[in-house]
């Protein structure tokens, strides 16, 4: 956890000057470079990242991969098996089940890193804050953010939609809002860590202000983890918004959203599978891509 | 000890109050009109005037959380709107249902993930090793909603071993078996990555301290070693996180309850989402959250209760 934070230590002796001594971005940049490079070694992390790749490729341009439009209603031909010409088969609407699952990945990758992105700046901030400034107010951040973690995160996600109505955004606050916490948490804690060394008092010495320090001195610092516990959000941003639209407090029809897809086709499972089986391998094999990802980087961070 | 109970009670309590606040206001406040939302968009306007009147929606805030809270304390739950029914059995009810089916899953992944964590932990660095640590990550963020589903196809729909509806077990051991495995599973896979990491990680630590270096030197055979030195110590922070993720799981099992029809708290509490009945809805995430608290305090006494410093220090 301490590697790359090191060099970025050099401002401690920095005279009353403004400008930040020559040798520290120098620094920074091999560190970063030291960094890419070991992530390209690490295999867990270069296969997460291909199937992650192929899915956010997917996500974008999915009309280029689909064989047939994924809205395209036959009902001569509904739940029939996988062929050649309908390779995963067809729906209870007899649409191809291979388009739609394609398609499926828009949504996901839409509103997932969206709340994901909601949650590290809501999060980042109030860690910062919290960890910087302790007495009282750390004391009650600390016990609200202990309040909300008590919460198992479907259920009061649940509870929110329920209340303010199922809608893309409402899924993408109330996943963003539900992983504030955790954020928060880790940044807290690394910030408890850096807030005693050198270069803070000399930032203090220099006069500069709590907001300045914050971010300029510690954010930077705090990078590593905070690298980790995004990628680690956004596959649970992932598994939370997959598992409300399955639980039809997220997208509705004709959205070929794999939750909701899977949800539509549980009534069809004793006779075609596949409906339900597609969109399930894919959101799984896109999970386990996120969690490469993550395993790659903790590795390389840690080291 | 007892101080630190208290303390830690105390501190419970307090973030209990918190979540019964955050409650309050998302299902009494954040709706607006309370008396709209119950009736619905057909009632007339003095109608859902009067509802709001006998529901106390116009008085002050704090004098409205007053209200509902000091009801929940002593145990008046209300009524469910959508059902008709009396709150506080039928939540409790379908807690008891939940912990049942959590005890399971629960029982049989603790043994399997402390196994195997220690496993891992003891070939450090090697094949197993990597094979329980990428088993781990890739299940840990699975859906419970994709592996319940592959499982439902394959061992309740083509192999017909299991039901595809679970219900509520009797006390025979084949019946629970046969009705609570499937549920179980896609918990118990998530849960797995967490507790068998945990564990070795905890193991890993121990190995690498120096009186067990000091153990295996003066040659102590290594059986001894493991059992005596590494695992008594490596449990330590195992079983705190054990207990934690049981209070926590308890209100996690909403999804596999949904999947496969059992009648659970997670299940009620998504169930009156849709039907927009917020008194069970508010009692059931209360209830999980106060859950949670109690196994939180419990993990916290018995660490300190487990580890001698702690237990000198207090």
């Amino acid at each position: 956890m301490t590697a790359g934070r090191k060099q970025t230590q050099a401002p401690m002796e920095a005279t009353v000057d403004e400008q930040p001594p020559v040798a520290e971005p120098s620094a920074r940049r091999r560190a970063r470079r030291d960094l890419v490079r070991a992530l390209l070694r690490s295999k867990t992390f270069m296969v997460g990242c291909a199937i992650l790749l192929w899915w956010v490729l997917d996500s974008v341009a999915w009309s280029l991969f689909v064989p047939t439009d994924p809205q395209a209603l036959d009902p001569t031909n509904a739940l029939a098996a996988p062929s050649a010409q309908h390779w995963l088969g067809t729906d209870n609407l007899g649409r191809d089940v291979l388009s739609r699952v394609l398609a499926g990945a828009t949504t996901v990758l839409g509103i997932a890193p969206a709340a994901t992105l909601l949650a590290l700046l809501l999060g980042t901030t109030i860690g910062l804050a919290a960890g910087y400034y302790r007495g009282w107010f750390d004391e009650l951040i600390t016990r609200l953010l202990d309040a909300f973690l008590a919460f198992p995160p479907i259920v009061v996600a649940v509870l929110a939609l329920a209340v303010v109505g199922a809608s893309n955004v409402a899924v993408i606050l109330v996943t963003g809002l539900l992983f504030v916490p955790n954020v928060a948490r880790t940044v807290r804690s690394v910030v408890l860590q850096e807030r005693s060394r050198d270069y803070i008092a000399a930032a203090r010495l220099r006069g500069e202000r709590g907001p300045y320090i914050m971010v300029a001195e510690i954010l930077p610092n705090v990078g590593g983890p905070l690298m980790v516990e995004a990628t680690v959000r956004f596959g649970y941003a992932v598994f939370t918004v997959a598992t409300l639209s399955f639980l039809g407090l997220g997208l509705q029809q004709p959205s070929p959203d794999w939750g909701l897809a899977i949800s539509l086709g549980r009534s069809y499972l004793q006779v075609a599978p596949w409906v339900v089986l597609a969109p399930a391998l894919a959101l799984a094999t896109l999970v386990v891509s996120i969690n490469l990802v993550v395993d790659g980087l903790r590795q390389v961070i840690e080291e | 000890m007892i101080r630190l109970i208290g303390r830690r009670v105390a501190a419970a309590l307090f973030t209990l109050l918190l979540v019964s606040v955050i409650v309050f206001l998302i299902s009494q406040v954040l709706p607006g009109d309370i008396g709209r939302t119950i009736l619905g968009p057909y009632a007339t306007a003095e109608q859902v005037a009067r509802l709001n009147e006998q529901l106390g929606a116009n008085d002050p805030l704090i004098a409205r959380y007053g209200n509902w809270i000091s009801s929940f304390v002593i145990g008046d739950w209300g009524s469910s709107h959508a059902l008709s029914v009396a709150v506080r059995p039928l939540v409790l009810e379908r807690f008891v249902n939940s912990l049942i089916l959590g005890t399971y899953a629960f029982v049989i992944v603790v043994v399997i993930s402390i196994l195997l964590g220690v496993v891992a932990a003891l070939g450090e660095g090697k094949l197993r090793d990597r094979a329980v640590s990428i088993a781990g990550f890739s299940l840990i963020a699975m859906p419970e909603f994709v592996s319940g589903t592959v499982l439902l196809v394959v061992f309740a729909v083509r192999l017909q071993w299991f039901p595809v509806v679970s219900t509520v077990p009797s006390l025979s051991p084949s019946d629970i078996v046969t009705q609570l495995t499937l549920p179980a599973v896609p918990v118990m896979l998530i849960m797995f990555g967490y507790i068998s990491r945990m564990t070795r990680e905890g193991t890993v630590d121990v190995l690498h301290t120096n009186y067990t270096r000091t153990a295996f030197l003066k040659g102590l055979p290594r059986r001894t070693v493991i059992r005596r030195h590494v695992l008594r110590n490596a449990m330590l922070p195992t079983v705190s996180v054990v207990m934690l993720q049981f209070g926590y799981m308890v209100g996690g099992l909403a999804v596999t309850e949904i999947l496969f029809g059992y009648p659970g708290i997670g299940k009620l509490a998504v169930d009156s989402a849709a039907a927009n009945d917020l008194p069970v809805l508010s009692a059931c995430v209360l209830v999980i959250a106060a859950f949670y608290m109690t196994m939180n305090v419990i993990a916290d006494v018995v660490y300190a209760a487990l580890n001698p410093q702690i237990r000198a220090s207090s």
